[in-house]
């Protein structure tokens, strides 16, 4: 008869599967708050570092949500942080680091996509987070909710008044290009 | 102060808006009070007026609106919560006795139903669009962190509620790990020879179960399962030969895709199977690890032998750049990634170094060093006039290659002109010398910048120069570039006196800077660095109307400084600053600009960008571009022609988008139709591109540079020059200096 799992192993199953289902969501949300994909790594690491002092079955019904906000709350914190101390040595080096993207990313973003992402950048910030976390994340409206504070209606009418807004500006750029 | 009492009941009065009671009781009081009555009557007076009045104004909606307003009477769109519930719909977020509720009520509610589809559509583009985007993960050494934490990380611990959580226990790393992964290759190799099972399904089994591990302990546990992070990694940021072929196919479903009978012959060659191992890697704490990769295709490929190395050793990390070095070929199919997007704003770093390397120490730089595209960007190449209306200019054009005749090369370079200058310039030079300054090179490079400037000033500037530190204090007040010889004699003439402290510096250039400060010109405090310090202290506060700047000299790297920086480390390119930077305002011409390439799958095989191949660990996302004045950039494409039975239309259409200056969207595009029949016939522009390009994989010990000598590189250069400054006549210099330098390498 196999051994009962331990405490242990299943803390690291509970995290390997966070992992291999949220990572890429947790990253891109962390990236659009910070704007940098280091940063956002880091705190994603920091995320996942932190689910292994959750006990088991408390986390594990709303993992989805409890991750976003964790890691929403560590993006926040960082940008608090940031304003009170800017690096700017640290902000050169990276930017002399950066030799801008390469083309063989960029090859992989179709046109099309690009164009929306493009527009999106034009919404304001509260309705770009909840279009993120639902379109990219996939998190419910109630999920949203529990992220980000907010009231689920108020989620609700966030991202409509966000996809009509999309809806408008992708009308006006593409009249505009024709 | 309070209205009089009676004031107001006149004023109810008069505007009907008293009691029946009241109004009797008011009338009767009237009666006895003419001047009260009068009152009365002029405030009647005033209201029909003011109802006259606003009964004049046009304040109708137009037909078109009225009827909107009219068709939504009922409609679920008078009230933003219950319009808010059309999102909710389309994203399936109600309960599907509200949703079906409402689906029946847009039967009859048309604006509604028209709304809910298009919100149907944006929400299938940004599916569409994030579906498309690259994923952004972990890296590899985060991943392992993360799951190797379980023992580190202590058990959670009952705590109080609403206490709050402690932070997270770091993982012990040991001091020093080295590994040799002879595991990595019998995980690789065997995968690669599995072959189509690395399809979906097989994926997912391994996304659950971590790879089989020599010896099953959990060395080898953590051993396999860094290897299988690490190829995730290094085939997520790389692009290249051989080696990621295999890597970047067994991350995909379509893994047979190299053995197809489309694959391009120049991806690798049908009976090329690659066997790739991992021959060392070294990790080391603290993190980033270190590692290198050799990887090598079999001998009957006939290919060679790739590595990478990545990390903090080896002669990048000496020279303090953390940069990975990649060798070898690969290219991209036309026919499944038809398109290139076009990054701006690339450095020149690379190109300094390696003259650094070769002037100051008469040595070939490393390869590592060396940025193909850094070095095609080293070089101005005179633009096209842009097109009315637009503010960017668009020139493609190409040639065979040079170390691949059969194959072709093309030069997209985007150009925003500089605007010209209409007002004034105030200039102030603040030069604090300091020890370094000893260095006569850095005051050469300035002087002979200085030099460069003069020409291009007008009468109505000024220049002001002050010298601080080792120096004598102000050397030249301000003064009209008509009195060219009192400018010439003192940046000939100024030395050495230590009359006045360097820390006096900032207020000092303060001061001389507002004698002359004028508004409306451009007042602009240049300070000039030797390149081994940051001048400090210019940052004053509050202080409107002067544009400070940093000049550096003599070096490759700059020092923060709260304004533009500029570097100039030799006589062309302290020339081109002079006459490029210092002397014209920065001006944003383009905004949100986009440059994509598209190649057509009909005549192009398979093309790749030349450079690009050492990507640094940090990765932005494409953000909307911003143009100044005065920016270009130049990208070369390798091209692998089509079989000569289809070719059909264009090679390739570049599209460049933007918004101009007052918002308006602005699309140029070009198409580039083929070589020249030789490189001699192909543009000036071309040649010094080509020439830039060749001379970088040389020095980078490309496996393409085989068929170059330095000196074909020499004959490929233009005759006459071709940028203004001289930069391609110190590239000259520079080219034949590397030969000596290598042959007395040998």
């Amino acid at each position: 008869m196999a051994p009962a799992p331990t405490s242990e192993s299943r803390r690291a199953a509970l995290v390997r599967r966070a992992l291999e289902e949220h990572e890429s969501g947790l990253v891109g949300y962390a990236r659009s708050l910070l704007g940098d994909l280091d940063l956002a790594q880091d705190v994603v690491q920091d995320t996942f570092l932190r689910l292994y002092e959750q006990e088991e079955g408390k986390v594990d019904e709303s993992l989805k949500a409890w991750l976003f906000t964790v890691c929403r709350n560590r993006c926040l914190d960082f940008l608090r942080r940031r304003r009170r101390t800017v690096d700017f040595n640290e902000e050169l080096l990276l930017q002399a680091c950066s030799p801008g993207p390469d083309p063989s990313e960029a090859m992989e973003r179709q046109e099309a996509g690009s164009e929306v992402m493009r527009v999106l950048e034009r919404l304001p910030e509260n309705q770009r987070e909840v279009i993120r976390l639902k379109f990219q994340a996939d998190l419910s409206y109630k999920e949203i909710a529990a992220v980000t504070g907010l009231s689920v209606s108020n989620v609700g009418f966030l991202i409509h008044t966000g996809l009509k807004r999309l809806r408008s500006l992708l009308a006006h750029r593409r009249t505009a290009l024709q | 102060m309070n209205p009089d009492p009676m004031d107001v009941r006149l004023t109810s009065h008069a505007l009907g808006e008293l009691s029946p009671e009241e109004a009797r009781l008011l009338e009767r009081q009237l009666r006895e009070d003419p001047a009260a009555r009068e009152r009365v009557e002029e405030t009647r007076a005033l209201s029909e007026m003011l109802i006259f009045g606003f009964a004049c104004e046009e304040a109708e909606l137009t037909p078109e609106r009225r009827r909107q307003v009219l068709d939504r009477r009922g409609s679920m769109l008078c009230h933003p919560a219950r319009e808010a519930r059309l999102s909710a719909l389309v994203l399936g977020e109600l309960r599907p006795v509200q949703a079906a509720a409402i689906r029946a009520r847009l039967s009859t509610d048309a604006p509604s139903r028209q709304l809910a589809e298009e919100l149907q559509e944006v929400a299938q583009e940004l599916r569409a669009a994030f579906a498309t985007q690259p994923a952004d993960r972990l890296t590899s050494s985060q991943r392992f962190r993360i799951l190797n934490a379980a023992a580190a990380v202590p058990p959670p611990r009952p705590r109080p509620s609403r206490s709050r959580q402690s932070p997270p226990g770091r993982p012990v790393w040991p001091q020093r790990m080295r590994l040799t992964l002879s595991a990595a290759a019998v995980l690789l190799t065997g995968a690669f020879f599995a072959g189509s099972q690395w399809g979906g399904p097989a994926r997912q089994q391994r996304a659950e179960t971590p790879p089989a591990a020599p010896g099953n302990t959990p060395a080898g546990d953590r051993q396999s399962e860094f290897a299988r992070l690490l190829l995730e990694e290094t085939s997520r940021r790389w692009a290249f030969p051989s080696l990621p072929l295999a890597l970047v196919e067994a991350e995909e479903p379509a893994a047979a895709a190299l053995e197809a009978p489309e694959a391009p012959a120049q991806l690798l060659p049908p009976s090329a199977r690659p066997s790739v191992s991992l021959e060392s890697l070294q990790l080391q704490e603290p993190l980033p690890m270190a590692l290198q990769i050799e990887a090598s295709t079999r001998p009957a490929s006939g290919a060679g032998r790739y590595s990478l190395t990545w990390g903090t050793q080896g002669p990048a990390a000496a020279a303090g750049l953390p940069w990975p070095h990649l060798t070898g070929e690969y290219f991209f199919p036309a026919a499944r990634m038809p398109q290139a997007w076009m990054p701006s704003g690339l450095g020149q770093d690379s190109f300094s170094l390696a003259r650094r390397c070769v002037r100051d120490y008469a040595t070939v730089p490393p390869p590592e060093l060396v940025r193909a595209e850094e070095f095609v960007n080293h070089f101005d190449y005179p633009a096209p006039v842009p097109q009315p209306g637009h503010t960017l200019s668009l020139e493609v054009d190409g040639a065979p290659c040079p170390w691949a005749p059969q194959r072709a090369l093309v030069r997209v370079t985007v150009s925003a002109p500089p605007p010209p200058r209409t007002q004034p310039l105030r200039l102030t030079l603040v030069v604090p010398l300091v020890n370094t300054w000893e260095s006569e090179r850095a005051q050469f490079l300035l002087r002979q910048g200085l030099q460069s400037l003069l020409p291009s000033l007008r009468e109505e500037d000024s220049l002001a120069i002050l010298v601080t530190g080792l120096a004598e204090g102000v050397v030249l007040e301000p003064t009209s570039p008509r009195d060219a010889s009192s400018i010439t004699r003192a940046v000939e003439q100024w030395h050495q006196g230590g009359r006045r402290a360097a820390a006096e510096a900032p207020e000092a250039a303060r001061a001389l800077m507002r004698s002359h400060w004028e508004e409306g010109a451009l007042n602009r405090l240049v300070v000039v660095s030797d390149g081994t310090s940051a001048p400090d202290g210019f940052s004053w506060p509050g202080e409107a109307g002067i544009e400070r700047c940093l000049l550096h000299l003599a070096a490759t790297a700059a020092p923060s400084f709260p304004g533009p920086v500029w570097q100039a480390d030799s006589t062309a390119e302290a020339a081109r600053v002079f006459r490029e930077k210092v002397s014209r305002p920065e001006q944003v011409v383009a905004d949100r600009c986009e440059v994509r390439v598209r190649f057509n799958s009909q005549q192009v095989q398979s093309w790749r960008p030349v450079g690009f191949d050492s990507q640094p660990a940090t990765r932005q996302a494409p953000s909307p571009q911003r143009w100044l004045g005065g920016d270009q950039t130049t990208v070369l494409y390798e091209i692998v022609p089509a079989a000569p039975s289809q070719p059909s239309g264009a090679w390739l259409a570049v599209t460049a988008e933007y918004e101009s200056p007052d918002g308006r969207l602005q699309r140029l595009t070009d198409e580039w139709s083929g070589p020249t029949a030789s490189l001699r016939e192909s543009s000036a522009s071309c040649r010094l591109a080509a020439a830039a390009a060749s001379f970088a994989l040389v020095l980078r010990e490309s496996p393409d540079s085989v068929p170059l000598r330095l000196a074909q590189i020499q004959s490929i250069l233009p005759e006459s020059p071709v940028d203004q400054h001289g930069l391609d006549e110190e590239f000259r210099w520079l080219l034949e200096t590397t030969a000596s330098a290598r042959r007395g390498r040998r």
